[in-house]
Parts: structure tokens; sequence; C-alpha cells
């Protein structure tokens, strides 16, 4: 099984609750995000006949680690530290033996693995897995006011969620092949 | 991007990994002699401080030090393992050369397992940054900017190391040798120089990432003129001292401006390093 997260972005509101969830459940510290709200505006005024109309636009993806098929933070990991649950296929980090050399964050193209300046070694989002094991659902899933981020079995949300690994603002899914869905705002495709 | 230790690992490291190059292909040029095992010892000695100094600066950047031993464990994915522990192996052949000519004992096989162990290291070196999701360290730039900073290095230094002193350039072979450096040095500059315009050419194209690091590449537009004049100065300086009974004294200014050069290149290489993301 794949474990992997849907973000349904086309009714998000950016209210960045899940971003508050996930840093009280991990307690982590300013600057360290393992759930990252990004916002995306544009648009202007348009001639419509012989008036101007708005089409401003603004959306909001919710991204944290995307727990890909293939990750680079694991591949090129120099200790093993980081390493992907064959059971679940959650990735995580194990804080003993990491050395904090940071190069898991230049393999990922989500910005997943942050440091803990604190420590001297990288965190991430490991799926709030106490709380999966508990049969609870993430932190950041169950805080979300507008029940937009849902977390399961990744074969089985794509065929209940009519989404896309990418949009116009994130990296090609080819490198990683991450285990996500955003559902998209209709400007974002 | 931009980090210190980083800057200060990879060019200190691909500066000893140039000076057991060059050492290397001088065993093949000089009669074997007491003269060639001296100077092979005192450039061995050089490439080993440079390597150890290169390893605990790179320890320092690390956010748990004490663990870097750790760094080994996944070498069968991770190119970072692979340079880490070649990185290792080439201090030891360093080590070991030094102390072979020390006691008078033939150092050309542990000079050619040196230098061996030295080009797999830049290349993993290189590996490290093209496994990576920034476009700027992809390209061949990484692989090209390494391999032409431990030739340029190892040119200078290898020149002085067996060509200074007073009987440098009346040794049998003493010409020959310069101008293979010089040949190297050269070929290594101009490479770099003539692969930029390509280089971002292909970053423009490289999506967002690319286009990020194109913006920084701007910012750093005087800084690389001159960085471009430090290696043509370099050149010309090392260039003029084919004419010259005494090198040491004008090499090292040569080894001086490409030494400035390489190092804003490096700068700059990091600077430039922006990742693929949500943009």
């Amino acid at each position: 099984m794949q474990m992997g997260f849907v973000h349904e972005s086309n009714f998000c509101t950016g209210c960045k609750t899940c971003v508050i969830a996930c840093k009280d459940k991990h307690e982590s510290a300013v600057g360290e995000n393992f759930r990252r709200v990004s916002q995306f505006e544009g648009g202007g005024f348009a001639k419509a006949g012989d008036a101007y109309v708005q089409n401003v636009y603004t959306y909001s993806i919710s991204i944290s680690c995307n727990h890909c098929a293939e990750p680079k933070c694991v591949q090129n990991c120099p200790t093993g530290a980081m390493h992907k649950d064959a059971d679940t296929g959650i990735v995580s980090v194990n804080q003993d033996i990491c050395i904090g050399c940071g190069y898991c964050a230049w393999s990922c193209p989500y910005g997943a693995p942050q440091m803990n300046k604190k420590k001297g070694v990288m965190g991430k989002c490991d799926m709030c897995r106490d709380l999966l094991d508990e049969g609870k659902d993430p932190a950041c899933v169950a805080a979300c006011p507008l029940h937009l981020l849902h977390c399961g079995d990744i074969e089985k949300l794509r065929e209940e969620f009519q989404g896309t690994a990418t949009c116009k603002v994130m990296p090609d899914p080819e490198l990683t092949h991450p285990s996500v869905i955003v559902v998209p705002h209709k400007n974002a495709l | 991007m931009n980090s210190p230790l980083l800057v200060s690992f990879t060019i200190l490291s691909q500066a000893a990994i140039g000076i057991v190059i060059f050492v290397c292909l001088s065993s093949f040029i000089f009669i074997r002699d007491e003269i060639q095992t001296r100077r092979s010892g005192r450039a061995f000695l050089a490439a080993a401080v440079l390597s150890a100094l290169a390893m605990a600066l790179s320890g320092l950047d690390l956010g748990s030090p004490f663990r870097a031993p750790n760094a080994i464990l996944h070498i069968t994915s991770s190119w970072l393992s692979r340079e880490i522990l070649l990185t290792s192996l080439f201090f030891a052949a360093a080590a070991a050369g030094f102390f072979l000519a020390r006691k008078g004992r033939e150092i050309s096989a542990v000079a050619v397992v040196g230098a061996i162990l030295g080009i797999f290291c830049v290349l993993a070196q290189a590996a490290v940054y093209s496994a990576t999701v920034i476009p700027a360290w992809g390209f061949g730039q990484g692989y090209l900017s390494f391999v032409a900073t431990t030739l340029i290095f190892g040119a200078f230094f290898g020149a002085l190391f067996m060509l200074g002193g007073k009987e440098g350039m009346q040794r049998p072979g003493a010409k020959k040798y310069f101008f293979v450096c010089l040949a190297f040095a050269v070929i290594a500059i101009l490479a770099t120089a003539g692969y930029y315009p390509v280089f971002t050419g292909m970053l423009v194209s490289a999506g967002p990432a690319g286009e990020k690091s194109m913006r920084l590449l701007g910012g750093f537009g005087s800084l690389l003129l001159f960085r471009w004049l430090c290696a043509i100065a370099a050149l010309l300086i090392m260039g003029a001292a084919a004419h010259k009974q005494e090198v040491c004294k004008i090499l090292t200014l040569g080894l001086c401006f490409a030494a400035v050069g390489e190092i804003i290149g490096r700068v700059v290489f990091y600077g430039i390093g922006a990742a693929i993301g949500i943009y």
C-alpha cells in the first residue's frame, strides 16, 4: 500500500489551519514547516463589450511531504536515515542517525525535509504515523475546517477524487512520482 | 544556497586531488631520482594537509558533526556517501605517498592509485550536485567546473612543486612538464569559459527554477567578469614563466590569480542554485 494526501485546492480558502495543526503536533520551531500553504494570485481587468470586468483570482495549495513513490531524498541520503516504509510507503527520517547534511532538502522538489537547527538533524512530515496507528487522521487532515485535506491509500483516493499530481505552479511529477492528488483551481491548470 | 564551508571543502579537496594527479604525471616525465622523490613527497604532504582540512571543514557544515562517520552508511545509492568514502581513501593515498617518499621509497604506484581515486572523487562530487533538484548544478556544469578546478590547481601546484627552486627548470624533462601543466590549465579555463554560454542557454529553458537562477546570475555579473580576468591573468603569468629560470615567485603569483578566479567561480556556482519547487 502507498499512503498519500489529497488537497481540494479548488475550494481552499488558504486559512493555514493545517499548517498550525502540523506545527502544534510536531512542536516545530519558527521557520520549520512540515506543511506549507502557498497562495497564487492573478488576473486583472478584461474588456467585455463596452465595459471592463475584473477576472482576478487567487488559489491556495497546501503541500507537505508527498511520500513519493520514487523519493530522491531517500535515494540521496548518505546515512539511510531518510527511509520509506515498506508497508505504508510513508517516507520519514530516523533522527538518531541523521547527520544534518541537508542533502535531502536539495533532493526534494517540494521542500519537504526541513532542518531542525536546535537538534542538528532533518525533520519532515511522517503523516502523523502515531495518530494513524490509533486509527485517527493526521493533524492537518483532522484540523482542516473545510474538510479539504484527506489521506489514505493513494490508489483508492485516486478513484475517489478527480485530480492531478501537478498543476501550473507545481514541479513535474515525473521527478519523484508524488503520492498526492491536487484537485486544482481552474486557474491553476 | 551559498555555504562558505562547502566552497572551501570543494576548492581545497579539488586542489589536493589536482596536486596528486600532476605528481602522477610527473612520475612519467621525470627520471626517478632523489630530487623527484623529495619533491613528490612535499606535494603529497600538501595534498594530504589540504584534503584533511577540506574534510574537517565539510564536517563543520553538518548539523551533527560528531555523527559524520554515519555518512558512509548508504553507499549503495547515495553519491554523497561515495564522495565521502572516496575523499577519505584519497587522503589515505596522499598520506601514504608522503610517508613512502620520506623513506625514499618508490612513489609511482601510490601516485597512480591516488590520482585514480582523486579522479573518481571529483566525479562523485559533481554527481552529488547533479543528483539534486537544482537545475543550475546540472547540465554538466558541475562536472566541467569541478574537473577544471582540479586541473587548474593541479597545473599550478604541480609546476610549483616539481619546477620551483634553483634547479627546478634545469632538470631533464622540466620544459616538457611545464608545457603539460600549461596545456592543462589553458584547456581547463577555455573549456569552462566556452561552455558558460551553452550552460546559461540551457538554464533559461529549465523552467521557473532555471529562470530564478538566471536572475541570481545577473547579480553576479561584475564578479564573474573579475573571475575571468583573474583566469586570463593566471594563464598569462604562467605563460610568462616559460622563459624564466626561477619560476617559484611568478608561479605563486599566477596561482593566486587562479585561486581567486576559482573561488569566485565556486561562490557563483553555489550562489545561483535555485531548487525546483512550487512557484
